[in-house]
């Protein structure tokens, strides 16, 4: 009776150490491809003159992200402040910063949507459908009206 | 949590020292001190500590079945350990040689799985009795001056303390100085060493290549030494009597009294679990020889996957053949300052291997410690390092021997009394912690271990 329940407290044990270590397994791998054909492929047939890159400190204003701990990083916004669109695709150095970049992203989607919701309801609606997604080293956030487009392309492009 | 963070020493250390001293019955000490080592423990990630109870009750039940089924009791015990090298082998090694499995181990892993294996090895050759108490074994493999970093303790030197310690004041108070020793050792010389040596990562002068060498061998050594003293003191604290882990070994005079005398619970576990089994000396020339490879390349390994920790382990093993076989007697007619010396050396270049991502790098830094493919003799760096961390590295130098320590203890001891003894430790431990409030403080480096 005790042997067997050692043989039994055994089994629990590994599988308790396999449901710990599978889903390294299951998770997507790094991609690596280059920052840029990424950047590239993401927005490719969109009309990106109303959406210009942002700058580092821009970054930091807008969105609260310290751009110099990402291997690359790249910011659109358009330069209308009614409008709610932008776009970040981030590639992370470490694999423990895409929780708290999605945390982070989280709350400025959360701020933005309280900006708008009292007179803009067309842009709160666009934050409301916006997405964030990583994707092992690489993460999207995008809000606008082709955010699926988007999100697609990123994922096509990895 | 670290040692030397704010919250450790402002918070967890002296609440639950406080708490510890206030418990009057033994159960309940031990109840106590293993919940706040899981507590500790779980602060660095909740996964590492599932991963530290998995072994945990692993390691006990195997005990406990090693004794309710005496006729497997050999298969039990190699099981048993296999499982837990398959497992620290899984995340030490794996995630290496593939690039696409990220997978951080759990801290502390290769310490603590020492201990488990120590642990069932004693109970297989009946050198201590299984143990049945959980939060007493628990307590001997996730105490949390030891889960880290360990000193490995192997399970018949702590077997006899886990149940009950009969803990004197006067045992306290050696063991907090302990600690403070520990902590100037990693923030003031480690520390201040390791910023030498980041500066000095791309110089390739003659001189530049000596001092990075010799930043690291100090660096290395008050660290992981600096975290030994802390953990020893810690264990005082708490009743525990874990034996020293360093013992001066830059004034070796051989290298195996190097070997004496560095990271000795290591080199005690594998003479006594791979060793003595395999047959230690008392086998033909050859086994010998086999035996000391065998334990050499072990211990490399050990330390991690890279060709890198292989070689320096088979450096060490190569050593020692070539001390016994050939130069032990003339190095024995050298002066005794001659064979500090020396053996010092053999540490440094050791260290080189040891320091470096490959075995190029590795290459590199030697060539130019003898000159070849070097830049100048000194780089405006090496200068700059040289003049403005000389004194540290001087304090490192006297630090490391004896001569230092005996002097400064017995003069102040002697001429001024306990007291101001008493206040220079204080004073010491304020420096660390201006020190850390300042972030001049590094993590260990044998976390990555």
């Amino acid at each position: 009776m005790k042997n067997n329940l050692y043989v039994i407290i055994k089994i629990v044990l590994i599988c308790a150490l396999l449901f710990l270590i599978v889903p390294h397994f299951l998770r997507p791998k790094d991609s690596s491809v280059p920052f840029e054909q990424v950047v590239r492929q993401t927005v490719q047939d969109m009309n990106m003159d109303l959406y210009p890159q942002r700058n580092n400190q821009e970054i930091k204003r807008y969105l609260n992200l310290d751009p110099t701990q990402y291997e690359n990083i790249a910011f659109y916004r358009t330069t209308d402040a009614l409008n709610a669109s932008e776009l970040l695709i981030v590639r992370f150095k470490e694999d423990d910063q895409a929780q708290a970049f999605e945390e982070t992203i989280k709350k400025r989607m959360a701020s933005q949507e309280k900006i708008y919701s009292g007179y803009a309801p067309e842009q709160e609606k666009l934050v409301k459908e916006g997405v964030v997604r990583v994707e092992a080293n690489y993460a999207i956030y995008a809000v606008g009206s082709e955010h699926a487009q988007l999100l697609s392309q990123f994922e096509e492009s990895l | 949590m670290v040692f030397n963070n704010l919250l450790f020493l402002f918070g967890f250390l002296p609440i639950t020292w406080i708490a510890y001293r206030t418990i009057k019955k033994p159960e309940a000490k031990n109840i106590f001190l293993f919940a706040a080592s899981l507590l500790f423990y779980a602060f660095g990630s909740w996964q590492d500590l599932v991963v530290l109870v998995i072994f945990g009750i692993w390691t006990f039940v195997s005990g406990l079945e090693m004794e309710a089924r005496p006729e497997y009791k050999k298969q039990i015990c190699i099981g048993s350990i296999a499982f837990l090298i398959a497992v620290l082998c899984f995340y030490k090694y794996i995630p290496y040689w593939f690039d696409e499995l990220k997978i951080a181990f759990p801290i502390g892993i290769s310490f603590y799985t020492f201990s488990a294996v120590s642990y069932l090895a004693d109970v297989y050759t009946k050198k201590t009795p299984v143990q049945k108490d959980p939060v007493a074994f628990g307590l001997y493999l996730a105490f949390f001056g030891k889960v880290n970093m360990g000193p490995i303790s192997e399970y018949h030197q702590l077997e006899s303390q886990l149940v009950r310690r009969n803990q004197t004041l006067k045992q306290c108070g050696q063991g907090m100085l302990m600690f403070i020793r520990g902590l100037v050792k990693k923030v003031v010389l480690a520390d201040q060493i390791a910023v030498a040596y980041t500066l000095l990562g791309t110089d390739t002068s003659f001189l530049g290549a000596w001092l990075l060498g010799l930043a690291y061998t100090f660096q290395l050594y008050f660290d992981f030494s600096g975290y030994s003293d802390m953990a020893i003191g810690l264990g005082k604290m708490f009743g525990f009597e874990i034996p020293i882990n360093f013992d001066h070994p830059y004034i070796a005079t051989s290298v195996q009294d190097f070997w004496r005398r560095w990271h000795i619970a290591l080199s005690q576990w594998f003479r006594d679990y791979v060793y003595i089994p395999l047959g230690g000396n008392r086998v033909g020339e050859q086994k010998y020889i086999r035996n000391i490879l065998i334990v050499w390349i072990l211990t490399g390994i050990w330390h991690g996957p890279n060709l890198t920790f292989i070689v320096w382990g088979l450096y060490y093993g190569l050593l020692l053949l070539a001390e016994h076989y050939w130069f032990k007697k003339r190095l024995d007619r050298f002066p005794r300052w001659m064979r500090i010396v020396l053996v010092f050396l053999i540490a440094n270049i050791g260290w080189v291997f040891f320091s470096n991502p490959t075995i190029g790098q590795a290459f590199t830094q030697l060539k130019n410690m003898i000159g070849v493919g070097v830049s100048s003799f000194a780089s405006d760096r090496a200068i700059y390092v040289l003049t403005s961390y000389g004194l540290i590295f001087a304090t490192c130098v006297l630090f490391s021997s004896t001569l230092f320590s005996q002097l400064f203890e017995k003069t102040i001891q002697k001429k001024f009394g306990k007291q101001v003894w008493l206040g220079v430790y204080l004073a010491a431990f304020a420096v660390c912690v201006i020190m850390i409030v300042a972030s001049t403080s590094h993590t260990f480096l044998y976390f990555a271990f």
